[in-house]
């Protein structure tokens, strides 16, 4: 659990974030405000974000009670897909170069379909829903303060850079308050990329009610041992957390493995 | 381009991706991405935003020459 995570389970509207509305029937993200106030402002803004922080700790408690979570981590070698992203890069004017996440992206949401123990809902009711589509949740952390979670739609059937330029756009939308509600309903399995931001690795704590969190870490390049010789890699630590009621740490291993087999062949994403 | 010019360029840049930062507060020295907290969508935006600017492209390759404000103001000053 991340403070951004936190912001982003946060980012309902209020009323709708109610600890009262939170504890029923899991519900849909809700659409966010632009943005969190900056606290300290006035006092109605301190009163919001306390209020938010109140729902989102009777969200994140309920995730916690009730999702048996378990935790896997791995090192994704990113040696081809960096040098096949460079050599792309270098051929194109800035406005259409690719980022390391939009690939991360589109492997994380290739292998949910491949997966789909990770990707759905659960109830009390009815137990786990998969879904057929792959909505990839992703947390966008604003400039001023909170986070939000908008899906990029069926990300797994996205070219890559048709995906970058839908990243893109989500997250300049995100950050200028301009997200639509469909964007911000029903993703399917989440994905924080505080990497971005430099942390090494990052273990969410599952939204219900999805059944996973993807965490991607820094992308370093680090001292690499292969048939018996060192080098040096570009890597990045992805870590999975999801829920025991659905999957094992099997499959949920199968999950991470699947994104690194992925990004082997960058050029097929 | 002179350092002055490639200076105004990197500050209007700045304050076009991240309009929270506060210019006259931020030392040439700092780090665009741990300082100035720009993800990698943000750094995109800005060398896009200065390449629309001031026609200097930087290629990817470059990118490690430009992560602080003042390797940007030098690298355009040089390019421009």
């Amino acid at each position: 659990m991340t403070v951004a995570d936190v912001q982003q389970a946060a980012g309902g509207r209020p009323e709708a974030a109610a600890p009262a509305a939170v504890v029923s029937p899991p519900p849909p993200p809700e659409q966010p405000p632009p943005a969190a106030p900056p606290a300290g402002k006035t006092a109605e803004a301190r009163e919001r974000v306390a209020s938010l922080r109140r729902a989102v700790g009777a969200l994140m408690s309920r995730s916690k009670k009730t999702i048996p979570h378990y935790y896997l981590s791995t090192t994704l070698d990113l040696r081809a897909a960096v040098a096949w992203m460079q050599s792309v890069n270098a051929q194109r004017p800035v406005a259409s170069r690719l980022v390391a996440s939009a690939l991360l992206l589109k492997a994380a949401a290739l292998a949910a379909r491949d997966v789909p123990e990770v990707n759905g809902f659960y109830d009390d009711d009815g137990g786990f829903r998969p879904s057929a589509s792959v909505h990839l949740g992703v947390a966008v952390s604003l400039r001023q303060g909170g986070i939000v979670a908008p899906a990029l739609h069926d990300a797994d059937t996205l070219a890559v850079d048709v995906l970058m330029e839908q990243l893109r756009d989500l997250v300049s939308r995100a950050r200028a308050g301009r997200l639509q509600r469909a964007e911000m309903a029903d993703p399917t399995i989440t994905v924080t990329n505080l990497g971005d931001l430099g942390v090494d690795s990052v273990f969410g704590v599952i939204y219900p009610p999805q059944v996973a969190m993807l965490g991607l870490g820094r992308v370093v390049e680090q001292p690499w041992a292969h048939d018996g010789m060192l080098g040096v890699r570009p890597a990045v630590t992805a870590t999975l957390s999801a829920d025991h009621r659905v999957s094992d740490g099997l499959r949920g291993g199968r999950y991470l493995t699947r994104i690194d087999e992925l990004l082997q062949k960058p050029e097929e994403l | 381009m002179n350092e002055q010019d490639a200076r105004s360029a990197v500050q209007a840049a700045i304050g076009k991706v991240a309009p929270d930062v506060d210019l006259a507060e931020v030392d040439e020295d700092a780090r665009l991405r741990q300082d100035l907290e720009l993800d990698s969508l943000d750094f995109l935006r800005l060398i896009e935003t200065i390449d629309t600017a001031t026609g200097v492209d930087i290629p990817e390759r470059d990118y490690p020459a430009v992560a602080t404000v003042k390797g940007l103001i030098e690298y355009l000053a040089s390019r421009g």
